[in-house]
């Protein structure tokens, strides 16, 4: 227990310096093949999608191994116990189940009878957070903390903010099917930002995005403009 | 931490806003462009792929509707003379913008929610506890146990969804 408290700060520190590059690792990810290895690390680490990604990298997730070895076997027996009906899943009860019982047994039975009192309630509690997981995609105090900006002096209700979190995730599939269409429609495989600009341009609905995504002009263009404007943009 | 991605223009303007704390700030702008590109690419085709500076472009849009939005709804709490922005707020706000459409959908997803609530407080609770663990992971081993079995579900039912 007194051993596990040190490595945790480490912990914080590796996640803050990593947030900003979740975005190269996935796409690293994407293109080697998976291997079995992954699949124990996902295994190990079932709390939150950003851990996966990193774990996900074999040269950075043997710093974090040390790092994490005080909270793994806690992961591991929470994933092996809770009743799960997905074929992969089992493979990683297993896979956890085996690397448990390399360990020594005597921390094994002391653990398991203290987790087995807690998991009468708390699995009650993990069924209400399960239906609220799937439902807030993005974190709730970012959104918070997004509205307050707008007028400090006013309070937000919970209600609130999860109207937002899904208002944002409908605005997201929207916004992007319809730019994927003008995509689809100039031939390329990836969408960028002329089809965004373009969407943006053609509904009335995303005017309020247009100071953000002008759709690009040729520097010719803009000269003509100004001359014609005579004093110049404002 | 790196600084998030931003326009030159909106940058620094708004970067000189808040140039006492800009490092808290510059983070706490945008959402997270993992979540916006995993739902992006739900909405797109298998096949589909997106370039960088559209997932940053979208992700400008996302804070700006969002801006949007909660001006309008904020706006009609101050005529109201109320200093607490609800649902129904948002709802009417999406309406009156251009957003109709949202408006069944988030019904349905409010009136569940309410539902929910009824039935325990302890989901708002939970909820909060969320937040808690998230920036920080506690040294608590209830937090951490109540969370990880929670998210085992959301990632178990992720599987399903997938299949």
């Amino acid at each position: 227990m007194t051993s596990s408290n040190s490595p945790k700060p480490e912990k914080k520190i590796t996640k803050n310096t990593e947030i900003s590059k979740t975005q190269k690792k996935k796409t690293k990810n994407a293109e080697t093949p998976k291997t079995e290895k992954k699949k124990t690390k996902n295994a190990e680490t079932p709390k939150t999608e950003k851990k996966k990604t990193k774990n996900a990298e074999t040269p950075k997730t043997e710093k974090k191994k040390n790092a994490e070895i005080p909270k793994i076997e806690k992961k591991k027996t929470k994933s092996a116990e809770i009743p799960l009906t997905d074929g992969k899943t089992k493979r990683d009860r297993e896979i956890a189940k085996e690397e448990n019982k390399k360990k020594t047994k005597k921390p094994k039975l002391s653990n398991g009878t203290s987790k087995q009192r807690d998991e009468g309630s708390k699995k009650g509690v993990a069924e209400g957070k399960g239906e609220e997981g799937k439902m807030n995609v993005f974190p709730m105090n970012r959104i918070r903390t997004m509205i307050k900006g707008e007028d400090p002096d006013m309070r937000v209700s919970q209600e609130a903010l999860l109207a937002i979190n899904n208002a944002v995730e409908k605005f997201l599939e929207q916004f992007s099917q319809e730019a994927y269409a003008f995509c689809v429609r100039d031939r390329k495989k990836c969408l960028s930002y002329d089809h965004l600009a373009h969407v943006v341009s053609k509904q009335r609905r995303y005017d309020f995005l247009s100071d953000f995504v002008p759709e690009r002009v040729k520097a010719e263009d803009a000269l003509r403009e100004r001359s014609a404007a005579g004093t110049g943009g404002h | 931490m790196a600084d998030g991605p931003a326009s030159p223009g909106g940058g620094s303007h708004e970067s000189g806003e808040h140039s006492p704390r800009s490092n808290v700030r510059e983070q706490d702008r945008y959402l997270p462009i993992a979540n916006i590109s995993r739902i992006m690419k739900k909405a797109l085709p298998a096949n589909g792929k997106i370039a960088k500076d559209a997932k940053e472009t979208v992700q400008e849009c996302v804070s700006e509707f969002i801006s949007f939005i909660t001006s309008e709804a904020s706006d009609k709490c101050q005529r109201e003379k109320r200093k607490t922005i609800n649902g129904d707020d948002l709802l009417w706000a999406m309406a009156t913008l251009g957003f109709e459409d949202y408006i069944d959908p988030l019904k349905i997803y409010l009136t569940r929610y309410r539902e929910g609530d009824t039935k325990g407080s302890a989901k708002g609770g939970d909820s909060s506890s969320k937040k808690d663990v998230q920036p920080s992971p506690n040294a608590q081993l209830a937090h951490q146990g109540s969370f990880s079995q929670g998210v085992s579900y959301t990632i178990s039912q992720t599987f399903c969804f997938q299949h």
